[in-house]
């Protein structure tokens, strides 16, 4: 009895994989029995996955029943018009081509929402707001007439926001905020004057630290300013030279001029992270003709910052 | 004409690693040089493995079945009722090899003899010690005062060390132990067809009613002397102490010998067996230089009768202990270790394949089909684990470069998947069966020990990985190397 029972079970796993095998196989290599003419076609298929899951899918206008992430199989070579549906979310479409035994991939869909995310952040009017990538919590506005200096958390359920300084005179030209790493200091420049604030250093102490806040003033206007890593130092760049300020001394004293420049519209990028500046500036070659070099400037306690590498002219 | 046989040794040596190694090496090759011949191979072998999954389920829910069906049988009874003259006069004789286990280890095997419902002045109980090991001479004195009056003989033997040609084995104990009986039953003037010779592990526990459903059988098979006796090994001795994943590879074990019980062409000894005493000195013993004496005494004798032999199955446990360490990393060196000496078993290849040649008198299909038995089963074992879990996910990991948009590139995964799912359902069954093998829960059992009862099937893949094949490509590749193992003792723990 046992080894009939066997017997069976043996034949009958030989005969399931001689008749699972050939229609798997077929399966997976995209062929498909054509009916009609009876033999086997190798069709192709679509891939679709979309952002976020669960959209309805459209072939050629037909309602396939099935949603996101999907693989429509066993397609004929030619083109189709995939068509998504999300609720809330604007439809996507797209016609493909399809080929034999090839896999036709759309994976990069996203949905984006017919009513967008929106929430209100300020509490007061904003006449302008700049976020650093040092503090990723919070954004700093200007508001009431360039007077006063606030902090508004970011990816915060309520309103949260606290006055910085409630009594500045901000000029409408400001060409550029940066805040310190250390966050405890924000300085804005325009033409050839440069103001250091020094943040209340609790969240809601209103009074300005006295003798702080202080300004440096350039004979040349500035391009570019830049906080050194220690928070300490500020790396000037104007259109004649780079200049590094101490601002334990209010910026009076311990300038040092590390380049003077040549060029007028030097363009400059400071790499705070490894203290490294990158700028360009005109030089002058033996033939007499200006050429602009793109310039790496070393500023790191690792290496003395003395020496120039010319990178690429 | 010596010069012809050793190359033939060694050409039957290398094969088995060859095929193996060439499997792996074809089939990495493939996946990365030929990805679509590589993915109709891999379909192939998946469906085949699946296959053979549910067909090897199957087969153990037969056994399974039987083994709960006869579990609770009046083995003695039903022998006492068959009508044989002879029954009265079979002696049961047990060798019991020791090495370095102790009496903790070595009293429970003999109080288990003692509590059988057999005849006790029917037993001769045979420990067979070392003479190398220091201990071996108190060992047997305390054994001897504890048990002597309990049975017919109570026999220590002690197997001098160095007797040329013959390595340091079980087998080679074993054999110097038989042939002590033999002078004690020449002596007590018993026919040695009247005796039934059973060789245990150290740590082996049978049933109350082992011997009996031995003399069942041997006193029902057709020609009781080209017969072995193979009971089902299970390791329920410390099964429940022992870390999950040596739990399950034991089980598995056992599933395998449960397996092979219902194919008989394929079903040999293994680990302890029994078989007529007559029989064992007609085939002169068992090895006496190789580890795997329990799988190579069948094929002496299968040779010795020019494949008149068999091996009968008995669904009735003999119980031996899980192979542990002190910590998981001890547990997973002593597993390796132990699979590895198991898949040693492939040195009968070459011995049956050089005796094969030698034999005129077996016919040379059915040669031909024992030679692919012993290949298919070796080479699976050290193929399909790392085939499944290695080289069957590669290309899917890397299936966007290697299919390049190719319909077989979105569909294998998906396939190879549903297939190793449809494994894990026969793994499901195979753990709901596993519970009626174990033995009673000990009461200091925990609650957490309860759920990693159940948890551990969640290690299979990772077992299956890496004490499953591994071990057999190692011996495999040490066979083809030349680099011989000997035989290597496995500590018994019981806590």
């Amino acid at each position: 009895m046992q080894q009939k029972l066997r017997a069976i079970f043996f034949y009958l796993s030989v005969i399931s994989f001689f008749i699972i095998l050939p229609l798997v196989l077929l399966y997976s290599f995209g062929y498909k029995l054509d009916i009609n003419r009876f033999r086997f076609i190798k069709t192709g298929l679509i891939y679709v996955q979309a952002v976020p899951e669960g959209a309805k899918v459209y072939l050629n206008g037909r309602y396939l029943k099935k949603t996101t992430p999907i693989s429509i199989e066993e397609l004929m070579p030619g083109k189709y018009k995939v068509s998504l549906e999300l609720e809330s979310y604007y439809p996507w479409s797209q016609t493909v081509s399809v080929e034999s035994g090839k896999a036709t991939s759309l994976d990069n869909i996203i949905f984006f929402p017919k009513k967008p995310h929106l929430s209100k952040m300020n509490i007061v009017d904003v006449d302008d707001f700049y976020m650093f990538s040092n503090d990723k919590d919070y954004t700093y506005c200007v508001s009431e007439g360039r007077t006063a200096l606030s902090k508004i958390r970011l990816n915060s359920k309520e309103q949260e926001a606290s006055l910085l300084y409630g009594q500045l005179d901000l000029p409408a030209n400001v060409k550029d905020f940066s805040l310190s790493a250390d966050k405890r200091k924000i300085f804005y420049f325009n033409n050839n004057r440069l103001d250091v604030l020094y943040l209340p250093t609790e969240k809601l102490n209103y009074t300005q630290p006295k003798n702080s806040n202080f300004f440096i003033l350039t004979d040349d206007r500035i391009s570019y300013a830049f906080w050194y890593s220690d928070s300490e130092h500020i790396i000037v760049v104007t259109v004649k030279d780079i200049k590094i300020y101490e601002s334990s001394s209010q910026g009076k004293n311990n300038i040092i001029t590390v380049l003077n420049l040549n060029d007028n519209h030097a363009k400059a990028f400071y790499d705070s992270a490894e203290d490294i500046l990158y700028f360009t500036d005109l030089q002058e070659a033996v033939d007499g003709k200006s050429h602009r070099g793109l310039y790496r400037l070393d500023m790191s306690n690792r290496s003395p910052f003395s020496f120039m590498k010319n990178m690429e002219e | 004409m010596k010069q012809d046989i050793d190359f033939l040794k060694r050409t039957f040596e290398i094969a088995p690693a060859f095929i193996s190694w060439s499997i792996l090496v074809i089939f990495m090759l493939f996946a990365f040089l030929r990805p679509m011949e590589y993915a109709f191979f891999i379909i192939t072998f998946d469906i085949f493995w699946v296959i053979r999954i549910i067909y090897l389920t199957s087969l153990l829910v037969i056994a399974h079945r039987r083994l709960n069906k006869e579990k609770n049988k009046n083995w003695l009874s039903l022998a006492s009722s068959l009508i044989n003259y002879r029954r009265q006069d079979i002696y049961q004789a047990v060798i019991v090899p020791v090495y370095k286990e102790g009496p903790d280890v070595l009293t429970p095997s003999l109080e288990a003899l003692k509590n059988t419902n057999y005849p006790k002045h029917k037993m001769i109980v045979v420990m067979a010690f070392e003479e190398r090991v220091k201990d071996s001479r108190e060992k047997a004195d305390i054994l001897e005062s504890r048990y002597k009056d309990y049975f017919f003989a109570f026999l220590s033997t002690f197997h001098p060390d160095g007797i040329p040609g013959q390595m340091r084995t079980k087998g080679a104990n074993a054999t110097w132990a038989a042939k002590k009986l033999k002078e004690f039953v020449d002596k007590q003037k018993i026919k040695y067809e009247d005796v039934i010779v059973s060789c245990f592990d150290a740590d082996t526990c049978v049933e109350k009613e082992y011997f009996g459903c031995l003399l069942y059988h041997y006193l029902s098979a057709d020609n009781p002397l080209r017969c072995s006796y193979q009971p089902i090994p299970v390791y329920n001795n410390n099964i429940w102490y022992a870390p999950s994943f040596a739990r399950i590879i034991e089980i598995t074990s056992s599933y395998y010998q449960l397996i092979d019980s219902v194919r008989l062409e394929k079903f040999i000894t293994f680990s302890s067996h029994s078989m007529s005493f007559k029989t064992l000195i007609d085939v002169d013993y068992w090895p006496v230089d190789k580890i795997s004496d329990d799988s190579l005494i069948y094929w002496k004798a299968y040779l010795h009768y020019n494949g008149d032999y068999k091996v009968v199955p008995m669904y009735i446990t003999v119980s031996m202990d899980v192979a542990y360490g002190k910590n998981l990393l001890e547990t997973l060196v002593v597993q390796y270790k132990q699979k590895r000496r198991w898949a040693w078993g492939i040195e009968i290849f070459p011995y049956v394949m050089l005796k094969f040649r030698e034999n005129k008198a077996i016919p040379f299909n059915t040669k031909l089909r024992k030679a692919f038995h012993i290949l298919d089963s070796h080479i699976s074992w050290a193929t399909w684990g790392i085939i499944l879990t290695v080289i069957s996910p590669l290309p899917i990991i890397f299936s966007a470069n290697l299919f390049k948009g190719a319909v077989i590139g979105f569909n294998l995964p998906r396939i190879t998947g549903v297939l190793f799912n449809l494994t894990n359902i026969t793994i499901l069954l195979w753990m709901l069966l596993s519970l009626s093998l174990l033995p009673p829960k000990p009461k200091d059992l925990k609650l957490m020990d309860n759920v990693k009862i159940f948890t551990q099937w969640l290690f299979v893949p990772f077992v299956t990985m890496l004490i499953g094949s591994t071990p057999a490509l190692d011996a495999q590749t040490r066979l083809a190397l030349g680099r011989y193992m000997e035989f290597a003792y496995t500590e018994k723990k019981r806590s």
